[in-house]
C-alpha cells in the first residue's frame, strides 16, 4: 500500500519514471507508462531480467518496490 | 512528474487515485511515539528498582543493628575492681586444668586395661600377608603393620619384616633372571592348584599375578586357611597339615572286578577318558600302519572281485606290525573278544574245514593250468586275503605312476603273456573272499604278507598289470624317440596333418599321372631327335628326301603330341593366397584382402584386432596337448579321476544317452567298471594284435583315457582291442606307393606339388583318434563288454 516510483527503461532513449501504487497490477502500470512516452500500452513489454511480467499480476506481489527499474520492449 | 498529474492522467485513465497522503510521515511519527513510549517505560522501572534496592538495604541495616546489644567496650561495664576480675581469671584456669586431667586419666585407662582379656579374637579378620607355608615350624615370627599409605582404604596387613625381605630378594632374582624365564616356553603345563588338582590355566595366566595383585597371605582367624587355634598375641605358630580329604579328592578307586568282561562302551559313572591326548600318537602309528597295508594291497588288487570287506583283517595286521602294543592286558581282552566273534559268526556260515580245503584244492587246480610263476604267485596272494577300496587303489596308482613310464616299452610284450585268468577265475574268487573271514590264525595273514612283499619287490607281473590296467599318466605327447613314424603320429594326433579326402586323393592320381606324361613326353622328345639327327646325317638320301622324311615326320610327331596332350594332360590348378605373415587364406579372406588392396584402404583397427585374435587362436589350438579339447575336457576328466578313483566315467546309460543322475548308480557303474578294468589283461590276450609297428592303433572306449592312446602307440597294441573300432583293416587300404617326404616338406604340405607324398605318409601312420565319439556309442559298448560278468 502506497505510493511507489518505479523507472521503465528502453536502452534505445525512452526512459520514464512512473508513479504507481503498490497494489496495481502491471497492466496499470503499462498503461501509465504508454500515457507518458506515447507507446501503445499492448506493445509494451516490462521485464526483469529474463521474467516477463504479466498483466494481472500486482507490483506488490511481483516485489517491485520503490525506486526499481524495469527492462522494457 | 508530480504526484496531481500523475492522478489526473490515473483518473483519466480510469484508475483509482493514488493516496499519498501521509503514508511516510504516519510511519514516523507512530516511530516516534513508540520510542517515546518505550523511553518512559525503562525510566518507570529504573526508578521502581532503586526504590527496592533502598528498602532492601534499610533493612539489612536494621537487621545488624539488632545484633549489636549490649555494652560496647568504650561502654561502662558496671563492675570495674580489678579483685573481681582477677578472681574470675582464676576460676577459668581451674576449670582448663581439670578438663587436660580428665582427657588424660582417660588416656592412660585406655592403655593400662589389663590385658588378660586381649585374646586372638581381637586379631581375627586381620589380614597377615604371607603364606601359611612360609612360616616355619617351632619358630617365632613376630608380625608387624605392613607400612601403606594412609589415604588407601585397604585394611591392615601384619607382615613379618625377615619373610618379607625373604620375598622381595626372590622377587629381585625373578626380575634379574630377565623376561624369558616368564614366557611361554612350549609346555603346555597345567596349573595345580592349592590342593594337587589339576586345573587349566587361563589365557596368559602369567600376568595374573601383576594384574589382580598377589594374593598371597591369608586372615587370621580364617578356618580354610589356616588350623592353628592357638595363636597367642603376634605369634602364629601355624602347622602345615593339610586337610587328608583334600588330598585323595583326585585319587582312584583301585579295586576293580578282575573277571568282568570289559565293554566297549562307556558305563554310567565309568571314569572317561581324555581324547586328545592319547589321539595323536595313535594316528601317526595308523598312518604307519596303513602304507604297510597298501602294500599287501597291492599284490592282491590284481584280482576283479571287489567287496567291500570289514577292515578286520587289516586291523589285526595293524596289530602285527607295529609297536603300538602298550597294554597287554587290553591286548588279551580285544584277543579274546575277536576270538569269541570268530566263533559266532562260524557258527552262522557252517562252513567246514573240509569244504574249505576242498576249495583251497580247486584254487591251486586252476592255477596249475595257468603255468607261470608270476601269476601263481600272485593269485595265492589275492586268494588269502582281499581288502580294495578307492582309497588304496588311488595311492596304488599314484605311487606306480613314475614307475610305469619307464618300465611301458619293456613290459609290452609280458603283458600279452598274461593269461585270462580272472575271465574265468571269477568264482573261485568269489570263495577266496568269503574264506578271509573263516580264517582264525594271524600266521596265515603274515604269510601273506611276505608273499606280498615279494611280488612288490620283484618286478613282478603285478606292475605290469598296473600299467595294463590303470593308466593314470597324465595325457603327453608320445616321445619322438621312435622316430619319424611316432612324430607324424603325434602331430597327425594334433591335428596338425590333415587326413586326405577323396578329392584330394582323385587330384593326387591325376597329377602323378600328368607328371609321368611329361616325363613320357620328355624321353619322346630325346627319341625324336635322334631320329631327326639319324636322317640329317644319313647319306644315301638325296637333300630333298630328307627334308621331306623330316617334315612328314615332325607331322606325324606333331600330331602323336596333340593326342597324347589332349589325353594325357589334365593340370590341377590351385589358387592359394597367403597374407603378409604367410599364413594361407581362404578364398573369403583373400577377396577382403584383395578388395581392400585395390580399393586401397585397409582394414579397420578393430578388424586387425580381430585378425590377430583369430591368428593367436589358430597358434594355441596348434601348441595344444595332443587328445585336449580347448574347453580342457581332458583335464576335467583327468580331476575327475582322481577325485573317484576310478580310471573311467560313466558318460551315458542307455540308448537314450542320459546322464548318470545318482551317485549311487555311479558307484554301482564304477564298481562295474573296476571288475573289468582288473580283467583287462585278460581281454588283451583274448584279442588279436592289431597291425605291426608302424600302424599306431587306437581304440576307442570310455576306458581309455589318453595314455592308453599313448601307450598302444608306443606298443603298437591295442589294450582293449574288443571294445574299440579296429582300424587295422583300413589302414591296408592305403597305397602303397605314396612315399615318406623329408620333414621339412611336412609344414609346406599346403603346396600343391610336393606336399602329397608327405600328406600320403602321414596318412599311412594315421590311426582313428576318436575321442569325441557319439557318447551313446561307448556307453553301449562297455555294457557289452560287461555283460559276461556281470553275474
Amino acid at each position: 500500500m502506497g505510493l511507489i516510483e518505479v523507472i521503465a527503461n528502453d536502452r534505445l532513449g525512452t526512459k520514464v519514471r512512473v508513479k504507481c501504487d503498490s497494489h496495481d497490477t502491471v497492466g496499470d502500470l503499462k498503461k501509465m507508462i504508454a500515457a507518458q512516452s506515447g507507446t501503445k500500452p499492448e506493445k509494451i513489454r516490462l521485464k526483469k531480467w529474463y521474467s516477463e511480467f504479466k498483466d494481472h499480476i500486482t507490483l506488490y506481489d511481483y516485489e517491485i518496490n520503490d525506486g526499481m527499474s524495469l527492462e522494457m520492449y | 512528474m508530480s504526484l496531481e498529474d500523475t492522478n489526473a492522467m490515473r483518473v483519466k485513465l480510469g484508475l483509482k487515485p493514488i493516496q499519498d497522503d501521509n503514508s511516510s510521515q504516519n510511519n514516523e511519527k507512530s516511530a516516534e511515539s513508540n520510542y517515546a513510549t518505550l523511553k518512559a517505560d525503562e525510566q518507570k522501572q529504573r526508578e521502581s528498582e532503586e526504590q527496592r534496592v533502598n528498602i532492601e538495604r534499610t533493612r539489612n541495616k536494621l537487621q545488624l543493628n539488632k545484633r549489636l546489644k549490649g555494652k560496647t567496650l568504650g561502654e561502662d561495664t558496671g563492675e570495674d575492681d580489678a579483685k573481681k576480675w582477677a578472681k574470675r581469671l582464676k576460676r577459668k584456669q581451674k576449670e582448663a586444668a581439670e578438663r587436660v586431667a580428665r582427657a588424660q586419666l582417660e588416656q592412660d585407662n585406655l592403655y593400662t586395661q589389663d590385658d588378660s582379656n586381649y585374646n586372638e579374637s581381637h586379631l581375627s579378620g586381620l589380614r597377615v600377608g604371607h603364606n601359611v607355608d612360609d612360616f616355619a615350624e617351632g619358630k617365632d615370627h613376630i608380625l608387624t603393620l605392613k607400612d601403606g599409605a594412609v589415604l588407601d582404604d585397604a585394611d591392615d596387613e601384619l607382615q613379618n619384616l625377615d619373610l618379607a625381605e625373604d620375598e622381595r630378594g626372590r622377587e629381585r632374582a625373578e626380575l634379574s633372571k630377565g623376561v624369558k624365564a616368564r614366557q611361554y616356553t612350549g609346555l603346555d603345563d597345567e596349573e595345580f592348584g592349592a590342593d594337587g588338582a589339576a586345573k587349566k590355566p587361563a589365557l596368559l595366566s602369567k600376568y595374573d599375578e601383576e594384574l589382580a595383585g598377589a594374593d598371597s597371605g591369608f586372615r587370621l582367624g580364617d578356618a580354610t586357611a589356616h588350623t592353628s587355634k592357638n595363636t597367642t598375641d603376634n605369634h602364629d605358630n601355624s602347622t602345615l597339615t593339610q586337610p587328608t580329604e583334600k588330598l585323595n579328592k583326585t585319587l582312584l578307586s583301585l579295586d576293580y572286578l578282575k573277571n568282568e568282561q570289559p565293554s566297549d562302551f562307556l558305563k554310567e559313572g565309568d571314569v572317561g577318558f581324555k581324547k586328545p591326548k592319547t589321539k595323536k600318537t595313535k594316528k601317526r602309528s595308523t598312518r604307519k600302519a596303513e602304507v604297510v597295508d597298501g602294500d599287501m594291497q597291492i599284490d592282491t588288487s590284481t584280482s576283479t572281485h571287489v567287496e567291500m570287506k570289514p577292515p578286520a583283517p587289516r586291523e589285526r595286521a595293524n596289530l602285527e606290525h607295529t609297536n603300538m602294543i602298550d597294554d597287554d592286558d587290553l591286548q588279551i581282552a580285544l584277543a579274546k573278544q575277536r576270538r569269541d566273534k570268530q566263533r559266532r559268526s562260524k557258527a552262522v556260515r557252517q562252513k567246514k574245514p573240509e569244504e574249505i580245503a576242498a576249495e583251497i584244492g580247486e584254487l591251486d587246480e586252476i592255477d596249475m593250468r595257468r603255468n607261470g610263476e608270476e601269476t601263481e604267485k600272485e593269485f595265492d596272494g589275492k586268494a588269502k586275503s582281499l581288502v580294495l577300496d578307492d582309497t588304496s587303489e588311488f595311492i596304488r596308482t599314484v605311487q606306480m605312476a613314475p614307475q610305469q613310464e619307464a618300465q611301458e616299452v619293456h613290459e609290452s610284450v609280458s603283458v600279452k603273456k598274461e593269461p585270462d585268468l580272472s575271465v574265468d577265475g571269477d568264482q573261485p574268487l568269489d570263495v577266496a573272499a568269503d574264506m578271509d573271514v573263516t580264517i582264525e590264525d594271524v600266521d596265515g595273514i603274515k604269510k601273506e604278507e611276505e608273499k606280498g612283499e615279494q611280488s612288490y619287490q620283484g618286478d613282478g607281473g603285478f606292475e605290469k598289470e598296473s600299467t595294463a590296467n590303470t593308466p593314470t599318466n597324465p595325457p603327453t605327447h608320445t616321445t619322438h624317440a621312435k622316430g619319424l613314424g611316432s612324430l607324424l603320429a603325434s602331430l597327425k594326433q594334433q591335428g596338425q596333418i590333415e587326413a586326405l579326402t577323396p578329392e584330394q586323393r582323385e587330384r593326387e592320381r591325376v597329377q602323378s599321372e600328368s607328371l609321368h606324361f611329361l616325363a613320357d613326353q620328355r624321353a619322346r622328345e630325346v627319341v625324336r631327335e635322334e631320329h631327326r639327327q639319324r636322317i640329317r646325317l644319313d647319306e644315301t638320301k638325296s637333300q630333298q628326301d630328307r627334308d621331306r622324311e623330316l617334315r612328314s615326320r615332325d607331322a606325324r610327331s606333331a600330331q602323336e603330341d596333340k593326342e597324347a596332350f589332349e589325353r594325357n594332360y589334365k593340370p590341377s590348378v590351385d589358387i592359394k593366397y597367403h597374407d603378409e605373415t604367410g599364413r594361407a587364406q581362404t578364398a573369403k579372406e583373400a577377396w577382403k584382402y584383395l578388395n581392400y588392396k585395390f580399393h586401397g584402404r585397409g582394414q579397420g583397427t578393430k578388424g586387425q584386432e580381430k585378425k590377430l585374435r583369430q591368428i593367436e587362436m589358430e597358434r594355441r589350438q596348434m601348441a595344444m596337448t595332443s587328445g585336449e579339447t580347448p574347453l580342457n575336457v581332458m583335464g576335467a576328466f583327468q580331476s575327475r579321476r582322481e577325485a573317484t578313483g576310478s580310471a573311467h566315467m560313466v558318460l551315458s546309460v542307455g540308448n537314450r544317452g542320459a546322464a548318470p543322475q545318482s551317485d549311487s548308480l555311479f558307484d554301482a557303474g564304477s564298481r562295474l567298471e573296476k571288475r573289468s578294468g582288473g580283467s583287462g589283461n585278460a581281454v588283451e590276450s583274448v584279442g588279436n594284435r592289431a597291425g605291426d609297428d608302424t600302424t599306431a592303433s587306437t581304440s576307442t572306449s570310455t576306458l581309455a583315457p589318453p595314455e592308453d592312446n599313448q601307450h598302444t602307440q608306443a606298443n603298437g597294441t591295442s589294450s582293449f582291442v574288443p571294445v574299440g573300432s579296429s582300424p587295422a583293416p583300413e589302414q591296408q587300404e592305403q597305397p602303397a606307393k605314396s612315399t615318406f617326404a623329408p620333414i621339412g616338406s611336412l609344414g609346406a604340405s599346403t603346396s600343391t606339388g610336393t606336399g602329397a607324398g608327405a600328406q600320403a605318409g602321414g596318412l599311412k601312420l594315421g590311426g582313428k583318434i576318436t575321442f569325441g565319439k557319439r557318447k551313446s556309442d561307448t556307453g553301449e559298448i562297455k555294457q557289452q563288454n560287461k555283460q559276461p560278468r556281470l553275474d
